[in-house]
């Protein structure tokens, strides 16, 4: 039997109106292709009629109406997408918009392995497999429907016999991993949803239309195996195994009434297909297209980098208050979202029960766009000031996104992480503390206190009895000043050297690098903060003028040269110098303190073999350090090396690790919520059984000390969970007259 | 309604107790390494109240003056900053040195010479050395009504009426207008200005008066004026003795507290 055998259009076609066929074709498949989703959902049943042993438009007449529609159908999609880029477009541009891309070979891996590869959704093992069956799913019928329009259009016939066979069988199978994700998905939803994404008509649009669209697939499919082939030829049916199931439901039912039934179906399917993809311009199904596009423009800069306000003096405002001062790309990632609530059930405010969700800001801000924005595009166009008409509309700031959430945020970077479609929250929040302190100057009382003593004093520890010099008391003699000639400046940080807690962290590195003779100074009374907290706070400006301030002194003192490298134990200091400061002038290395101390102990200038007392440690990664530096190894083999430690994992760990809660200025602010991040993080850290916590970050150590305090109120003190810098570790095991 | 602030600029207040340091022989204060000075906390929260005259009567200028050395210029900045209009910076190296009364004195011919306006408004003591007359003269020498330590300031019509703290509650006061007010800490937070004002602030042109601009001989104002004459500036030392209680119930160590502190005589 061949194409023709039986009856139809395509005999026809191929008989006399071949030319007609292949312009339509021609003039289709390209404006197909960039459109993947079309075929495949036409895929469902194209795929089950020509071959081999079947035919393109099997049972069908005026099948030239969906050639007609088609150019409707993307015609709506692109109208979609445009009209949804106006509102992008009231952002500002960004270097992206002029096509300077940096890291290109970084930005195409992203695409691929994120972007197309979905790295980040499967992490979850459920909706990775959920989401996994769906795409591959579509993915494969759309690749299959192209080949079955390409074989019919070509004088060649490639799906013949057993390559039909075979095609067949891929193709039913992906139909039916495609139920299987959808059923998964709707399971997901219906089943287990959590608060921080209910479902909304988006999801049972998608969902059911797709469900639909599989099913009907099948339907057409088994009533065209029952009408024409099962009969015949049942051997080649058994290779469609679920149409071949389909097709024994309805053996009843007389050949006759089943081609009017199959007609019916295959026009809901294919209706229906075309009706759902335009959802693709409309809904959060447009993360087909923006999700690799987003994996594509998300930033290269280390994570922990927050963009510059250049010619801060110059600018008409600071910060975000309206949509229009976000950059276009901040506007065009609130449409990629797709609800999925990674980012909220990553977030360290979330899991305390304080006022933050990422997803629901990103969310609100996307309707707030979706409602506001194209009231200023409409403006624009009927060439109105922008903000006609919108005088009585929620704030943006302070009220689409409420004060206390900004606020929450630890800037730690977790839901960047965790975000499979690679949203930048952490610039978009502080984005909008920016305005809040610099346009309304309207912030916690703590803020304006931790501030104001930045401002006067050069560091952010208010009513401090120290001095910047107070560690050193007793110890003067010990600590080399800087002159210039020294390798490594030590650059004690605010914290260090203010807090008592963290002036032993101080001691401690002072005499691991004295012990393994490392070539170093410290300028003494002179260091002020690098700016980081005001910076994390939204104080641009007081950064800036932090910034400039301590790389004058970093150039007087011979401190600013590629040859010089900067040694800090705190991670944020670590962070601004090594990622922001470039960006001020800054010439010289940086390197942390955990850095530095493996490699002294590789090089066997520090031998850690004095006995510590035999511990089982679980170590806490610093946000700054970790998930936005990528150091996660380097404090954990200096911890493997210690004799007598046993290292142990909390759940959360590495790129996962939970933030102690003091990031994005929260160390100096009142928590607000059920509970606070820090007693979270200890909760964690006892729940391993380890004796010991070790962290590499002053903040983490004093989170951890007070957190201990209300966690184990009622532990006696000798089997309270310890809190020690890496350092303090090792210097009890390398250093022979360490106390 | 116009009102003029008067404000200093002192060493900061949360300076920690290490960092503060005299020179014993110069009887000076020394400033501390790296801590700016800043304006005295009371005098930002009289500016606040003036700014909170001015919203609340709808019109009106707020201007401010202070006597100091260059860098008092900052605080005038700051309080620009926070929304006052003008800013008039009492300068001269003849003022140096002086004392509450002839501070009072410059600033009182800087007011007249300004025009006298509805309301002056000082803090109530500036939080170096924490005098708090300098408020209570000028309203003297200019011959006008006062109150002191305030904790709210109202407008009522062309009076206004202020609540004074006092060791046993708060006094409720009318005063008519022109009038002298001086805030005490109790009245509020004061604002923390936008960075737009900052940099407005900064732009601002603050206004110069030298001793001969007010009609002041130098031998009035400063060291030569000066009715305080300081014999000698130390830094008192404390000395803390623990004595830790012993006592084998908390009931003992109560009582053994309740004995040492009656023989230390202070029950």
């Amino acid at each position: 039997m061949t194409k023709s055998a039986v009856k139809s259009d395509s005999a026809r076609r191929q008989a006399g109106a071949t030319s007609t066929g292949k312009r339509v074709s021609a003039l289709a498949i390209p404006a197909w292709l960039p459109l993947g989703g079309i075929l495949l959902v036409s895929g469902a049943e194209t795929v089950r009629v020509t071959g081999a042993h079947r035919e393109l438009f099997f049972n069908i007449d005026h099948f030239w109406v969906l050639y007609m529609l088609l150019p409707f159908v993307i015609g709506i999609i692109i109208y979609g997408l445009v009209r949804r880029s106006r509102v992008w477009r009231l952002g500002k541009p960004t270097s992206l918009l002029k096509g300077n891309f940096d890291n290109l070979p970084v930005r195409l891996g992203r695409l691929v392995k994120g972007g197309g590869g979905t790295e980040r959704v499967l992490r979850d093992p459920y909706s990775g497999v959920m989401h996994l069956c769906i795409m591959t799913s579509m993915i494969v019928l759309f690749l299959v429907t192209a080949l079955l329009a390409i074989d019919d259009y070509i004088p060649v016939d490639i799906l013949v016999g057993p390559r039909y066979l075979g095609y067949s069988l891929v193709a039913d199978i992906f139909g039916l991993v495609g139920i299987i994700g959808v059923a998964m998905a709707v399971a997901h939803r219906w089943v287990r949803p959590r608060t921080a994404w209910l479902p909304t008509w988006e999801d049972w649009l998608i969902l059911g239309g797709l469900g639909m669209l599989l099913i009907t697939g099948f339907i057409v499919e088994g009533l065209r195996i029952h009408t024409s082939e099962i009969d015949v030829h049942p051997e080649w049916s058994y290779w469609s195994p679920v149409g071949y199931v389909v097709a024994l439901m309805f053996s009843g039912v007389k050949i006759s009434a089943a081609l009017d039934i199959h007609t019916t179906f295959w026009w809901i399917h294919m209706v229906g297909a075309l009706s759902w993809i335009t959802l693709l311009g409309y809904s959060k199904l447009n993360h087909l297209v923006l999700a690799p596009a987003n994996a594509f423009l998300k930033s290269t800069s280390a994570p922990g980098k927050l963009e510059m306000i250049e010619n801060i003096e110059e600018q008409e405002h600071f910060g975000v208050s309206q949509l229009e001062h976000f950059t276009m790309k901040q506007i065009f990632e609130l449409d990629v979202c797709v609800r999925c609530g990674r980012c909220t059930d990553n977030c360290p405010a979330d899991i305390a029960g304080q006022p933050l969700s990422p997803m629901h800001i990103i969310q609100d801000l996307k309707s707030y766009a979706t409602a506001v924005g194209e009231q200023k595009v409409a403006n624009l166009v009927q060439g109105n000031d922008l903000n006609f008409g919108l005088d009585d509309e929620t704030p943006m700031v302070g009220g689409v996104v409420r004060d206390e959430s900004l606020w929450a945020c630890r800037t730690c970077g977790a839901c960047v992480e965790a975000c499979p479609v690679f949203i930048e929250h952490v610039p978009t929040i502080v984005d909008m503390r920016r305005s809040l302190v610099m346009e309304e100057a309207r912030m916690p009382d703590t803020v304006q206190g931790t501030l104001e003593t930045l401002e006067r004093q050069g560091h952010p520890w208010r009513g401090t009895p120290y001095t910047r010099d107070s560690w050193m008391e007793g110890i003067e003699d010990q600590i080399p000043e800087w002159t210039g000639e020294q390798d490594y400046l030590y650059f004690v940080g605010c914290t260090g050297a203010f807090v008592d807690r963290a002036q032993e962290i101080t001691r401690s590195v002072v005499s691991l690098l004295r012990e393994a003779d490392v070539s170093f100074g410290v300028i003494k009374g002179m260091e002020s903060c690098n700016g980081d907290p005001a910076r994390r706070l939204g104080h641009e400006y007081l950064y800036q003028i932090l910034a400039e301030g301590l790389i004058e002194l970093f150039n007087e003192t011979g401190v600013n040269d590629e040859q010089k490298t900067v040694i800090t134990h705190c991670p944020h200091c670590f962070n601004t110098f090594l990622n922001e400061y470039p960006d001020m002038g800054a010439k010289f290395q940086v390197i942390h303190h955990t850095q530095l101390l493996e490699q002294l102990v590789d090089d066997g200038r520090l031998v850690p073999s004095s006995d510590v007392p035999e511990q089982t440690i679980t170590y806490h990664d610093s946000c700054y350090l970790g998930r936005h530096n990528d150091i996660f190894e380097a404090p954990r083999r200096i911890l493997e090396q210690v004799p007598n430690v046993t290292l142990i994992e909390m759940p959360r760990n590495r790129e996962q690790g939970l933030c102690c809660g003091a990031g994005g200025g929260n160390m100096w602010m009142e928590e607000q919520g059920k509970s606070r991040v820090n007693e979270v993080r200890v909760e964690e850290a006892v729940a391993t059984g380890a004796e010991a916590a070790c962290t590499a970050c002053p903040f983490c150590i004093q989170m951890f000390d007070s957190g201990i305090g209300t966690v184990q109120l009622d532990v006696e003190d000798e089997d309270k969970l310890k809190v020690l810098d890496v350092a303090e570790l090792l210097q009890a095991a390398a250093v022979s007259d360490s106390e | 309604m116009d009102v003029i602030v008067c404000v200093k600029q002192i060493p900061d207040p949360e300076t920690p107790a290490a960092a503060f340091k005299v020179d014993e022989t110069a009887m000076q204060v020394l400033p501390a390494q790296g801590i700016s000075p800043v304006i005295s906390p009371f005098d930002a929260q009289a500016v606040e109240a003036a700014l909170r005259i001015k919203d609340a009567s709808g019109d009106g200028t707020v201007n401010i003056i202070s006597l100091g050395p260059d860098s008092a210029r900052d605080a005038i900045k700051h309080s620009l900053a926070m929304g006052a209009d003008e800013g008039y910076h009492l300068k001269d190296d003849a003022f140096g040195g002086g004392d509450a009364w002839t501070t009072a004195l410059a600033l009182s011919k800087a007011i007249q010479h300004l025009g006298v306006p509805d309301v002056l408004i000082f803090g109530r003591q500036a939080a170096d050395w924490d005098q708090g007359t300098v408020g209570s003269i000028v309203a003297e020498l200019l011959d006008l009504p006062s109150a002191t330590v305030l904790r709210a300031v109202e407008l009522n019509g062309d009076s206004i009426t202020v609540s004074r703290v006092v060791a046993d509650g708060f006094e409720n006061i009318d005063l008519p207008t022109p009038c002298v007010l001086t805030i005490s800490n109790e009245f509020g937070d004061p604002r923390y200005p936008q960075l737009r004002q900052i940099m407005q602030a900064a732009r601002k042109q603050v206004t110069e008066l030298t001793a001969a601009d007010l009609g002041l001989d130098a031998s009035e104002v400063g060291a030569a004026g000066s009715r305080v004459q300081m014999h000698a500036l130390f830094q008192p030392t404390s000395d803390v003795e623990v004595e830790i209680i012993e006592g084998d119930t908390p009931e003992e160590k109560a009582a053994g507290l309740v004995n040492a502190l009656r023989e230390a005589k202070i029950l």
